[in-house]
């Protein structure tokens, strides 16, 4: 029934990984933009389609616009995806990028420890990582 | 509802999607990854379960709407 294609078994490499995931986004978000209006809640939950004024304010990191209903406040509070979007636009490099770029902060100093004692990664190590 | 099954059955196979590169991650990047796909499928955890009750609502509707045109 699903139109996500099915993985091989088997670990893949972390672009291949990610490609794999923003492709089902797309197919996912293709769905959702012929669904009937009654999705609108869960539209402006789904990267990609969400109306200009709340990417703008999203961007922003403000507040969400004032002539919101209910649900679309409730929506709006828990889009966070925004790397996905950076993905579908940007491609899997530009994800990797963000990842360290947002979480770095928070997650460099595990992911030093786990790999290599005092050590930060670089874009250059990230991508050669990353290299399809 | 037609479109609404298959959207959740996309969104069902996208969630396991990222259990599955939650568990198989792997390399320099792996913490970072290894977290934000597991937050991820959480989300879409989110979205399955609302897409689904949307249509258990909407499929209800059609069947009181079929029951009172029926009489």
């Amino acid at each position: 029934m699903t139109f996500v294609p099915r993985t091989p078994r088997g670990r893949e490499e972390v672009p291949v990984q990610i490609s794999r995931l923003l492709h089902a986004h797309e197919i996912v978000l293709k769905e959702a933009l012929i669904a009937p209006p009654e999705l609108i809640a869960i539209h402006t939950n789904m990267p990609g389609i969400i109306p200009p004024e709340i990417v703008k304010a999203l961007a922003a990191g403000g507040p969400p616009p004032a002539d919101l209903g209910l649900d679309e406040k409730r929506a709006y509070e828990q889009v966070a995806d925004t790397l996905i979007l950076v993905g579908l636009q940007r491609g899997p490099h530009k994800v990797l990028i963000e990842v360290v770029d947002s979480e770095g902060a928070v997650f460099t100093k595990q992911t030093v420890s786990f790999d290599a004692p005092g050590k930060r990664i670089t874009y250059d190590e990230l991508l050669r990582h990353a290299a399809f | 509802v037609e479109l609404l099954n298959q959207l959740l059955a996309d969104t069902i196979t996208l969630r396991e999607l990222y259990k599955k590169h939650h568990w198989q991650v792997a390399g320099p990047t792996f913490y970072q990854l290894h977290l934000l796909f597991d937050r991820h499928a959480e989300r879409q955890d989110e979205l399955v379960d609302a897409i689904a009750e949307r249509i258990q609502l909407l499929a209800a509707s059609v069947s009181r709407w079929l029951m009172t045109w029926r009489r």
